[in-house]
């Protein structure tokens, strides 16, 4: 077991497995891809886990149980993704190039600024790792109201939050909470995209300013009708009302 | 064995029982309406019994010569958990949000686990609450437990309803914002006593937890879960998740500045969180003012009153927790009443949009008016429950600085214009004639909800004993 950790160790705590870790976390949030995104969070989660082990001697059982519980995570959101036909509010996010952007004007102010802060007991290149994967998260959400991606966010975002409650305080229990917390998290946003109606309401449909009138919100549209395919013009709001019905059909 | 001397520990006992309750309630669930009530009726005597006790004689006698050690500790998993002075209000107040819920889930048709996973989040709060010791300050880890608690009241909130699931997402977010900073906070206080002169210790320490405290609080721009969810969310289940996590974060934030008293003075954070409570308080009111369902309009009415309490206990010079313990006891107040009244109109109607209230009151006078009263008392309007507190927190802001106290009262107007253009659609000329008309037992829960609200605005001293009591969790 010593020697597993010890040859995988070797190669994911060095210069190039951070940067390839960090890396995963950018293309979770460019490719915009719940295969990608759960593949990579779990490759991510172990990695930084091996890391831990290696550098920081944290209990190699201790992280075999984060990964237990990454692993069931990732599989509740696999299957959730795959139960559900509602994936509408999945695409709205921009498109790539956009969100290359954003990360990209995220490293250069990261560089502008350079914080150098370092976490205690931490080097700085892992806490830029862990950073960098807990801002990725944030990303997802700010990018996306779709559960599936919430959910990868909160393993992102978990992903620092491990880290710091097996180095900073050992003993404790708050990593195996940690991984709890995990499991319910995804639960929850696995549910949420179960339930998520067919045709969920689009964002830019719900903006009131100014005051608004009764007749310029729209009702969500739980199933398609070929009413709402035509590309009709809504009197209020100047946006063709069925809008997303016509690019989720040209997709 | 004599069984005269058979003393049981209480706490083993609660959790039985709200285990318990929980499993019965989800078996039942056909029978949700009932178990709903039954359970509420327990809730509600549990709390009043709670509330009673005695710490000078915390025996109970049970028959058959048994007893119960109210106030035994128990101890699992490193961590003690004991009913004490300084957790018993928040126990009791726990149970008695459970119990209101409840009671308005007796109205609900929808979503039949809803008793249980309240159960279930009544047992997951109360522990919090109970927590009293363990291989690290509790509070460090209770954000993590809160986003537990966060993830079950999820299910609550989304009520298995086809609608948009953003603002449930939205509520997980707070709490797992603020996790990593409060462990990381919790390494740093370690260090305190091994470097005592080290004054950046203490400042990095303070200013982990007063950010991650100030994430928990949930103000402006971090508020957006409350009215979408309040729009979304069945009433009762809103209520029940709103009022216990806030209480929690409340409790956590007296427990915190108490033990923890460097985050007031070693940093900037009741400046931070004096204008960010400004602004969520003057947000709340400006959004209501446009708002186009009821239920959203109510989801940021709370949010202007949160913003208050927000305020009341950051700025300095204002710190005060009776203040902010009448302020919140008040919202429990209004927050009730206002459901009561939601809760009957989308059952009857089957939507809080603006289109389909026209004309409501007409038919469900009572409970038009208790969401009415209930809204316009979480704003502070003068003869509702939230005036005493607000035009309390009103004088005191304006003798610290009386363009503040001018911002919230102009926020409140924007809520209350909001809420008179609601209730002018409520009470137009109806035009839908298959809205039903009240039944007698959403009639009754509404007059008890507006006897509540009417009482305690023309007397606010009947909740003197409450808070003076609550303020031994606070103060």
């Amino acid at each position: 077991m010593d020697a597993l950790w010890g040859a995988l160790g070797a190669g994911f705590a060095s210069n190039l497995g951070v940067l390839v870790l960090g890396a995963i976390a950018g293309m979770i949030v460019i490719l915009w891809d719940w295969r990608v995104a759960l593949a990579g969070v779990l490759f991510l989660q172990i990695g930084v886990g091996i890391v831990l082990v290696q550098i920081h001697q944290v209990p190699g059982v201790l992280v075999v149980g984060q990964i237990v519980a990454i692993v069931l995570a990732t599989a509740m959101l696999a299957l959730a993704a795959t139960s559900t036909s509602a994936t509408g509010s999945l695409h709205h996010a921009a498109n790539w190039p956009l969100r290359l952007l954003a990360l990209l004007f995220i490293v250069g102010t990261w560089w502008f600024i350079d914080p150098g802060y370092a976490l205690p007991l931490f080097s700085l290149a892992e806490t830029d790792l862990v950073i960098w994967c807990a801002i990725c998260g944030l990303a997802l959400v700010c990018f996306s109201g779709n559960p599936i991606v919430g959910g990868v966010a909160v393993l992102l975002w978990c992903t620092p939050l491990y880290a710091v409650a097996a180095v900073l305080l050992p003993g404790s229990g708050l990593a195996v909470m940690v991984g709890i917390a995990e499991l319910l998290l995804v639960l929850a946003c696995s549910y949420l995209a179960l339930v998520e109606p067919a045709g969920a309401i689009d964002p830019a449909w719900r903006v009131r300013f100014p005051l608004p009138r009764a007749e310029r919100r729209l009702a969500v549209i739980a199933q398609p009708s070929p009413a709402a395919i035509t590309p009709a013009v809504s009197p209020n709001s100047g946006v063709p009302a069925g809008r997303d019905e016509l690019l989720e059909k040209s997709a | 064995m004599n069984s005269a001397t058979l003393v049981l520990p209480f706490l083993p006992f609660l959790l039985a029982l709200y285990t318990s309750a929980a499993i019965a309630s989800f078996l039942l669930r056909t029978w949700a309406r009932w178990t709903a009530l039954v359970g509420a009726v327990a809730a509600g005597l549990l709390s009043f019994g709670v509330w009673q006790l005695d710490f000078n004689d915390p025996q109970l006698l049970l028959p058959g010569g048994w007893s119960l050690d109210m106030v035994a500790p128990v101890e699992r998993f490193g961590y003690t958990f004991q009913l004490q002075q300084a957790n018993m209000p928040v126990l009791a107040l726990n149970l008695l949000i459970t119990a209101c819920a409840l009671l308005l889930a007796t109205r609900s048709r929808e979503h039949n686990a809803f008793p249980a996973l309240a159960w279930f989040l009544l047992a997951g709060y109360s522990l919090l609450a109970l927590t009293t010791a363990g291989t690290k300050a509790p509070a460090m880890g209770a954000p993590l437990v809160l986003c537990m608690l966060a993830a079950i009241g999820v299910f609550a909130l989304q009520s298995d309803r086809r609608t948009d699931p953003s603002g449930p997402l939205r509520t997980l977010v707070p709490p797992l914002l603020a996790a990593p900073l409060f462990l990381v906070a919790a390494w740093y206080i370690d260090q305190i006593p091994l470097n005592p002169q080290d004054v950046v210790i203490t400042q990095t320490a303070g200013m982990l937890l007063g950010l991650g405290l100030l994430l928990l609080l949930a103000p402006f721009p971090l508020h957006s879960a409350t009215p979408v969810t309040a729009e979304s969310a069945p009433p009762a289940a809103m209520l029940l998740v709103t009022l216990l996590q806030q209480l929690a974060v409340l409790h956590l934030t007296a427990q915190v500045l108490a033990a923890y008293p460097f985050v007031l003075w070693a940093t900037d954070w009741p400046i931070w969180l004096s204008w960010l409570g400004l602004l969520t308080t003057v947000w709340g009111g400006i959004a209501a003012l446009g708002a186009l369902n009821a239920g959203r309009l109510w989801g940021y009415a709370a949010l202007s009153d949160w913003g208050l309490i927000i305020l009341v206990l950051a700025t300095p010079g204002l710190r005060s927790w009776t203040l902010a313990v009448f302020l919140f006891s008040l919202r429990v107040i209004s927050m009730f009443t206002a459901a009561a009244g939601l809760t009957t109109l989308e059952q009857a109607l089957g939507s809080l949009d603006l289109r389909r209230l026209r004309g409501v009151g007409v038919r469900m006078p009572w409970n038009s008016a208790a969401f009415l009263l209930g809204v316009l008392g979480l704003v502070g309007f003068p003869l509702s429950a939230g005036f005493a507190g607000h035009w309390a927190a009103l004088i005191t802001l304006a003798e610290v600085d009386w363009r503040l106290a001018a911002m919230v009262l102009v926020a409140s107007l924007g809520a209350v214009i909001g809420i008179v253009r609601v209730a002018r659609v409520m009470f137009s000329a109806l035009e839908n004639r298959t809205v039903p008309r009240e039944r007698p037992f959403g009639t009754a829960l509404a007059i008890t909800a507006l006897a509540v609200t009417i009482a305690v605005a023309v007397a606010p001293q009947l909740l003197s004993a409450l808070i003076t009591r609550a303020l031994a969790a606070f103060g």
